[in-house]
């Protein structure tokens, strides 16, 4: 009803990988979007709960991010099309614009995809439990401010998640 | 279907002669076309339907093809019952009663009393929500409106005074509260002076307007039968002049068109007016003004 500030929109979650390095906080994965949105308009404990068994069921990897000319060299070297030296001056020509630009500094992680393969580069989070907790904004209108308070909580221990 | 009541005789040079009840199906058909849900297995089966029923006089006018439709939106509110705006339970609904109307001698009236009890029970429900919830009368939620929906803004710009910038910077706020790695617990905004004034305006007008319309609609003598469609009528034009939700508002415009007397020929006019309205409000007039100004 189009009364109220209490409204999924003004309902979030926060969600922690915790690891023995301390806490990454992460995005709901693009898969449990609907179910997320299901929660947060019926804030039910076990959905909640089963919100946060789904995402302590994924693995989780760091997102690699690199030069995008270094990464058309290294696969037309893996492939080996062409000869040695047409692609020696092929690179010589494709140095990229921004060589200074430190990629590897960028930690980001994100929920590897059902069918996915991983490559070798491909480094997994090692997390021991994820913590999801629901919050909800309040509008003070005196004080002219959002304010945001915890209302649910669920840790789920990977460790004791069975098949894992 | 002989049983339709026709419309008045100074409409029917307008409307090439149709009869109420099939105006009122055909425009529901629109609404179908026009406003689908946005999941497929309810959008095509319910284009699929509306193009049937525009073609062919004789599947508009079956139950069949309602109880389908009907069936159809059940089960795409059913599944999404979590995503969806109110509006699209009340077709459902609408279109219950379309179908169980055309299981009658005379749909024309069952369809009116449905419509009638329809728009009670929508504005009836409204008022008790904004009475039962802590924050509405004191205008504490349209004041939050008028900060943050882009369908306020236009009158948080123009009458509470407030420029881009300060809308630009609370969305901002706001985005820094609700963000997945944010450590933030609370954000100030920024308002004007007249935001009370106007939110309170608002609030009042609108509780008022649903409080009237309830009653209007709940009570069947003569004065309340005249007065209930000006009332639904003024609510058409102004609420979605700002708030352009043209799907709940072509579902209250049909409904109205359903249930007014045969005599009131103005009025149902004025419901088809309000039906063409609805499209009109949804240019957008702020832009055109700020181009035309610059």
């Amino acid at each position: 009803m189009f009364s109220t500030v209490d409204a999924p929109s003004a309902r979030f979650v926060r969600i922690y990988l915790l690891t023995d390095n301390g806490e990454i906080p992460v995005m709901l994965p693009e898969g449990l979007r609907r179910t997320g949105l299901a929660y947060r308009t019926f804030p039910v404990e076990s959905d909640g709960h089963s919100l946060a068994h789904s995402i302590a069921e994924k693995s989780w990897v760091y997102v690699r991010m690199e030069n995008a000319v270094e990464y058309y060299r290294q696969l037309r070297r893996s492939q080996q099309i062409g000869d040695a030296s047409e692609l020696d001056s092929e690179s010589d020509s494709l140095q990229p614009d921004i060589s200074q630009f430190d990629f590897k500094a960028f930690k980001f992680v994100r929920p590897v995809e059902h069918d996915e393969q991983l490559s070798e580069q491909d480094e997994l989070v090692n997390f021991n439990s994820i913590r999801l907790e629901l919050w909800k904004y309040q509008f003070d209108r005196a004080k002219q401010q959002l304010y945001a308070s915890m209302h649910q909580t669920y840790v789920v221990d990977k460790t004791r998640m069975g098949g894992l | 279907m002989n049983s339709t009541a026709p419309i008045h005789n100074s409409s029917i040079s307008l409307l090439g002669g149709s009869t109420r009840f099939d105006l009122v199906i055909s425009l529901t058909l629109l609404l179908l076309l026009l406003y689908p849900h946005r999941y497929w297995y309810v959008n095509i089966p319910l284009s699929v339907f509306a193009v049937a029923g525009f073609i062919f006089p004789v599947v508009r006018r079956s139950a069949l093809l309602w109880f389908l439709v009907t069936i159809v939106i059940f089960i795409g509110t059913v599944i999404n019952w979590y995503a969806l705006d109110n509006h699209k339970y009340l077709l459902a609904y609408w279109c219950l009663a379309v179908a169980c109307s055309l299981t009658v001698q005379n749909p024309q009236q069952v369809l009116a009393i449905s419509a009638r009890w329809l728009i009670f029970l929508v504005f009836a429900l409204a008022v008790l929500q904004k009475i039962k919830v802590p924050h509405y009368l004191d205008s504490s939620f349209f004041y939050y409106e008028l900060l943050f929906d882009s369908r306020f803004h236009g009158l948080a710009k123009y009458l509470a005074g407030m420029p881009e910038h300060m809308q630009t910077l609370n969305e901002a706020a706001r985005r820094a509260l609700i963000n997945y790695d944010s450590l933030v617990t609370q954000v100030n905004l920024e308002s004007t002076p007249r935001m009370s004034s106007v939110a309170a305006v608002i609030t009042w007008w609108n509780l008022l307007i649903q409080v009237f319309i309830a009653l209007a609609f709940i009570f069947n003598n003569d004065l309340l039968c005249r007065c209930r469609n000006v009332l639904l009528l003024i609510f058409l034009f102004t609420t979605y002049l700002f708030a352009p939700v043209v799907g709940f508002g072509w579902v209250l415009a049909i409904m109205g068109l359903a249930q007014v007397r045969n005599t009131q020929t103005r009025m149902m006019m004025c419901y088809l007016a309000a039906f063409l309205f609805l499209q009109v409000y949804r240019i957008p007039w702020g832009e055109i003004l700020r181009w035309a100004t610059v």
